[in-house]
């Protein structure tokens, strides 16, 4: 176990400089002169030579990637071009929203994939089964951003339940803070819910042929107690798995959702930021919610380690 | 090492035999997969005979037909410059799935490279395999998002960038399959007869990993039209007045209410075609490769 | 020194005051109000945007300002004194105007500000006849110019990017690292990029009080009824009109024209117009390619149908097919230009191409991505192509797309729209169209320097009727730029807001109250 988790260590430190080196090669994959692109419009000469020299832009290669590991030793992604403030504070002042819009989206992909799979599991072939994992399908074909404004429409708009955009902190109120973030979750929360279901009543269906769930279902016991309490927790270790996954394509929505209701969030400020050639905030953001899921899946790995002792280290 | 691609990867067990001809017979007999693969000759029909299905010139502007509603002259309606809805959803397939087919390829040829290379060449696994957990630690529609911002704009850089995001994906799929296929006995023994490198991973290893490729790749191209539709809106697909899914729903956000049939159609050829896609790799997976769970993003 | 002309406050009290019952006016209350854009800065001298001024206007105050129509009139400075030789402008300072930290505002705070806008303000090129600030004493502040300049004193009033006034100890800070404090009526609370930006009534404000004067524009004496102001950033239009009709916003900017006639019948929601908001034009350029040629330049003029580029470009807002680089009305418009403009002739396009050096090369069209400028570039494109014309469009954010219109090189056509130029006057046109920063990026034109020489150099209207009049027609003769038309943009408010009024300059929530 201690050798897994030094190997495990090893190679997520390995695939975190690679990380960092990916996100470092965006700025260099500008074509042109990337300073000029970045200062922008009413720059005079001496704003682009500045810089041009704050990103080392002048200098070779090697120095310039150099500078960017020593940065991000020290915590330092450089300076955004356009916000007036750091990159990382740029990013912790916005990660709230999106923390909060990733959990509330992720406690219902949790809680309705998770039902969802396991009930269509259990009536297997039946028409509930059907019926959800037709659900299930349609939720992970439909364009999330395109059913957000669907539901604009739907919920905001016409029965003027909920708002149709606009994000309100906790601190100002928490009952409009909940209420900024009902819809948008549950745009982002449709792919994995769909996602989650199907891998659910795949495991599920997988379980309850194993044979500890027929031998405690022949000694009599009641379906439920079978269900919840051999099936249910062996479901849950490749659900643990998806975790990883799950955030990973939450973030990736929060791009285009947070753009749909304006929400102030990480994935708003890379949409800006593309707009306005921000590319320090970009690498940024690229590194920082790669990191995090590269940790994740570090943190996903040693549980599932501990849940499943089956697992096979090499 | 386990890593959370275990759940979704085949650790499958060999197929034998003339498997090919009963898969067809297989996959016909599966309603899902049938039912998908409709919807997808369908989009493909629609892509193929723009030309012939369009009413109108998809980027002809009329202002005087601004926001017309669903009519006979306009079937679909109109957009806010008074150009045909119907005919932009039709040209706009050929973009959106062009950008599919195309990242598809790339993703196929690049992805099954490095997945073979990786699975077979058993010293450059691991540093190939460690890039491709950098790439797959980002999230895709991020990734794609930095790099078009980074290139530009349009449809090509568009297809760079969706192939960036999923061929680590493919690669470690193709790596799984081959890791056991060239266990199996014949291949070990083709080996042992002496068969060079080449022909060893053209004529024996590639025919046996195809299954869970081919599965992979009809789901590639489901992610490569929803992220291209996300690319669009976003502004970083191919740059307006051309007609894609993405662009057409763009153009109506502002007039939601007032004119729905703007984003509403659009966004619909994007589902119909997505979910022909998924379904018809659903049933792909069911045939060719049982084991294989459900796929990853 | 002997002042030869004194600008005092607005005399004339401009027309589109609402005439409100004045004892109707009640303290209190919070506004939303929801943008469709944010802001990147919230430095004083380093800001130069429509949303920019509408957040940072209520709390920033400058020497002079601009009126209702756009006229020069003092705010901080009593008045403007300048010397007969046109050299020397004297500005007394009103006494007692308190900064949001309470310190009172001096000459030092002025000259200090001053300082700063000219080294860092996309601004400063304004500050380029200066040859010193002065300070003679506590309340009197002194520009000394090294040549004369007839419209130094409009752009030093210019809200496009303020010359504000901040205390000298801020003056010092590095860019965007300043806090927030001016003299305004409002001060600021915080500023969460993205999000909303907060700002509260300045209780120890001490408002302009000069008899006869009026609110107008960013002038006058201004008085705010309302607690707090939150400016939110909505950027999906659709979304600011949701929260609007939930009662979730008090005010919304930029209303597309569909929901503006829906909302016509709602009781709860009252439509503010401003037909003059910017005027949408393309920029040529004269140093590059077929658009060097002037055959060429003339063909894409001769090429555009207006009402469709204007139906374009409005999708339902309101506009007005015009050619005048100022609106109607404007002291200074005439017919010079019209025979050139809106000729919507691809015939008369494509003979003129056949008499050019035009041989298919392609004529690279960079296009912002903003709304109105993707919708009207759909049907220039459309045209030129129609008259034989090879266009290539890259659509690009503004950023980029100006810093590409900047160089000769990489265009020949740009989207734009000017919004402060038609809006403050003529004077705005001259940095534009010569010297080394001219938009059209043509280099030496005697005949349009000497006009705007004799424009610059005199204080006789007829005079400067007459230059301009010539600078509008070489404007057009050339062509510099396409002007498409006049593009409004419409607001809309709940209805038991009251005393708002559009303006061209941006938002403004001071004599504005909550019924």
């Amino acid at each position: 176990m201690g050798r897994y988790l030094a190997g495990r260590l090893l190679s997520t430190l390995i695939v975190l400089i690679i990380v960092s080196f990916i996100s470092f090669c965006i700025m260099q994959m500008v074509p042109g002169d990337p300073a000029l692109v970045m200062a922008g419009a009413a720059a005079p000469a001496d704003e682009v030579q500045r810089i041009r020299e704050q990103f080392g832009l002048d200098q070779p290669f090697h120095v310039q990637m150099l500078r960017w590991y020593a940065g991000m030793l020290q915590g330092d992604l450089g300076q955004s071009i356009t916000l007036g403030r750091s990159v990382v504070t740029a990013i912790v002042e916005r990660l709230p929203s999106t923390i909060a819009l990733a959990f509330l989206s992720f406690l219902i992909t949790l809680v309705f994939g998770i039902v969802a799979g396991v009930a269509a599991a259990l009536k297997q072939d039946s028409w509930i089964d059907h019926t959800i994992m037709t659900v299930a399908v349609i939720g992970v074909s439909v364009p999330s951003f395109w059913i957000g404004l669907i539901m604009i429409i739907g919920f905001a708009v016409m029965v003027d339940w909920l708002p149709a955009g606009g994000y309100v902190t906790i601190a100002e109120s928490p009952a409009l803070w909940f209420k900024s973030l009902v819809l948008p979750s549950i745009a982002l929360a449709l792919l994995q819910m769909g996602l989650l279901a199907r891998i659910t009543r795949a495991s599920m269906i997988e379980v309850l042929r194993q044979d500890f769930v027929r031998t405690a279902q022949a000694k009599g016991l009641p379906r439920w107690i079978v269900v919840g309490k051999h099936a249910f927790m062996n479901v849950m270790i490749p659900v643990v798995t998806v975790i990883g996954i799950v955030f990973s394509l939450l973030l990736s929505g929060s791009v285009v959702i947070e753009t749909v209701f304006s929400i102030p969030g990480l994935g708003r400020l890379m949409a800006t930021s593309i707009v306005t050639r921000d590319y320090p905030v970009i690498q940024g953001a690229l590194l920082i919610t790669a990191a995090m899921f590269v940790l994740i899946n570090l943190a996903v790995d040693v549980l599932y380690a501990y849940l499943d002792p089956r697992i096979h280290y090499d | 090492m386990p890593t959370l691609t275990h759940a979704f990867t085949t650790t499958d067990a060999p197929r034998r035999g003339r498997w090919k001809n009963s898969a067809w017979y297989r996959l016909l007999r599966h309603r899902m997969a049938v039912i998908g693969f409709v919807f997808c000759l369908a989009a493909l029909l629609m892509a193929g005979f723009a030309d012939v299905l369009a009413t109108h010139n998809p980027e002809r502007t009329r202002i005087r037909d601004a926001f017309q509603a669903p009519s006979p002259a306009h079937v679909l309606g109109a957009d806010h410059l008074g150009r045909d809805i119907w005919s932009r959803v039709v040209y706009g397939s050929r973009i959106s799935i062009g950008i599919g087919v195309a990242t598809v390829v790339l993703t196929g040829v690049i992805g099954a490279a490095f997945g073979l290379i990786s699975g077979y060449f058993r010293r450059l696994d691991d540093p190939l395999m460690r890039v491709m957990d950098a790439l797959m630690a980002f999230p895709g529609v991020m990734l794609a998002v930095a790099i078009t911002a980074a290139l530009g704009p349009s449809a090509v850089n568009v297809v760079i960038a969706l192939t960036a995001v999923y061929v680590p994906r493919t690669a470690r799929i193709t790596r799984a399959s081959v890791l056991v296929v060239r266990e199996m006995d014949y291949v070990q023994a083709a080996r042992a007869l002496g068969a060079g490198h080449t022909r060893m991973i053209l004529r024996h290893i590639l025919p046996n990993s195809l299954g869970p490729l081919v599965v992979q790749l009809t789901f590639v191209f489901a992610y490569a039209v929803l992220s291209e539709a996300a690319l669009s809106f976003l502004g970083m697909g191919p740059p307006p007045p051309t007609p894609t899914w993405g662009n057409i729903i763009s153009d109506g956000r502002d007039y939601l209410r007032e004119a729905p049939w703007i984003c509403l159609y659009p966004g619909l050829a994007i589902s119909v075609t997505v979910l022909g896609l998924n379904l018809l790799g659903d049933g792909l997976r069911d045939v060719l490769d049982p084991r294989m769970k459900v796929t990853q993003g | 020194m002997q002042p030869t002309r004194i600008l005092a406050g607005a005399v004339v009290v401009a027309s589109l005051i609402a005439a409100g019952p004045a004892a109707a006016q009640k303290k209190g209350g919070d506004i939303i109000a929801l943008l469709y854009a944010g802001l990147n800065s919230v430095d004083p001298h380093f800001t130069g945007t429509y949303p920019a001024r509408s957040m940072i206007l209520p709390m920033y105050e400058s020497l002079m300002t601009v009126d209702e129509n756009g006229g020069t009139i003092p705010l901080l400075a009593e008045k403007a004194e300048i010397s007969a030789d046109g050299l020397t402008y004297s500005f007394p300072l009103r006494k007692g105007v308190k900064f949001h930290n309470g310190k009172e505002m001096t000459s030092a705070d002025v000259k200090a500000s001053m300082e700063r806008y000219a080294k860092i303000s996309p601004g400063r090129a304004a500050m380029d006849p200066v040859a010193s600030f002065e300070a003679p004493d506590k309340y009197t502040f002194v520009i000394k110019l090294k040549t004369p300049s007839a419209s130094f004193l409009d752009r030093l009033a210019s809200p496009t990017s303020p010359a504000t006034v901040i205390p000298e100890e801020e003056a010092a800070k590095e860019v965007n690292k300043t806090g927030n404090i001016s003299t305004g009526p409002f001060q600021f609370v915080e500023w969460v990029p993205d999000s909303h930006f907060r700002i509260k009534r300045f209780d120890g404000f001490v408002k302009r009080d000069v008899a006869g004067e009026k609110m107008t524009g960013y002038g006058g004496p201004k008085t705010v009824h309302i607690d707090t102001v939150t400016f939110r950033v909505v950027t999906e239009a659709s979304a600011r009109i949701a929260a609007l009709e939930a009662g979730q916003a008090h005010l919304v900017e930029d209303v597309p024209g569909p929901a503006a006639e829906r909302l016509k019948s709602n009781p709860k929601v009252r439509l503010y117009d401003m037909p003059t908001f910017q005027m949408p034009v393309i920029y040529l350029n004269h140093s590059l390619g077929p658009t060097a040629d002037i055959k060429v330049r003339q063909a894409i003029q001769a090429a555009i149908d207006m009402e469709e580029a204007m139906g374009a470009a409005a999708a339902g807002a309101p506009y007005v097919v015009q050619h005048a680089w100022v609106y109607k009305g404007h002291a200074m418009y005439s017919d010079a230009g019209k025979a050139l403009y809106n000729i919507n002739n691809i015939n008369k396009a494509k003979e003129l191409l056949k008499g050019s050096g035009y041989k298919g090369e392609e004529i690279v069209f960079n296009v912002g991505n903003l709304g109105f400028m993707t919708r009207y570039s759909v049907v220039v494109q459309q045209a030129l192509k129609e008259a034989g014309m090879n266009v290539k469009v890259n659509t690009m954010d503004l950023g980029t797309l100006f810093s590409i219109s900047n160089k000769d090189e990489a265009w020949h056509m740009t989207t734009s729209g000017f919004g402060s130029q038609p809006f403050l006057g003529p004077y705005m046109y001259q940095q534009i169209t010569t010297g080394p920063a001219n938009l059209a990026r043509r280099k030496g034109d005697t005949a349009l320097e000497a006009a705007w020489a004799k424009f610059d150099g005199t204080r006789d209207m007829a005079v400067k009727q007459a230059a301009w009049n010539e600078i509008t027609q070489r404007t057009y003769d050339e062509v510099y730029f396409v002007k498409l038309g006049d593009l409004g943009m419409k607001y809309a408010a709940v209805s038991n807001l009251a005393g708002f009024r559009a303006y061209p300059g941006s938002l403004r929530f001071w004599d504005a109250w909550l019924e």
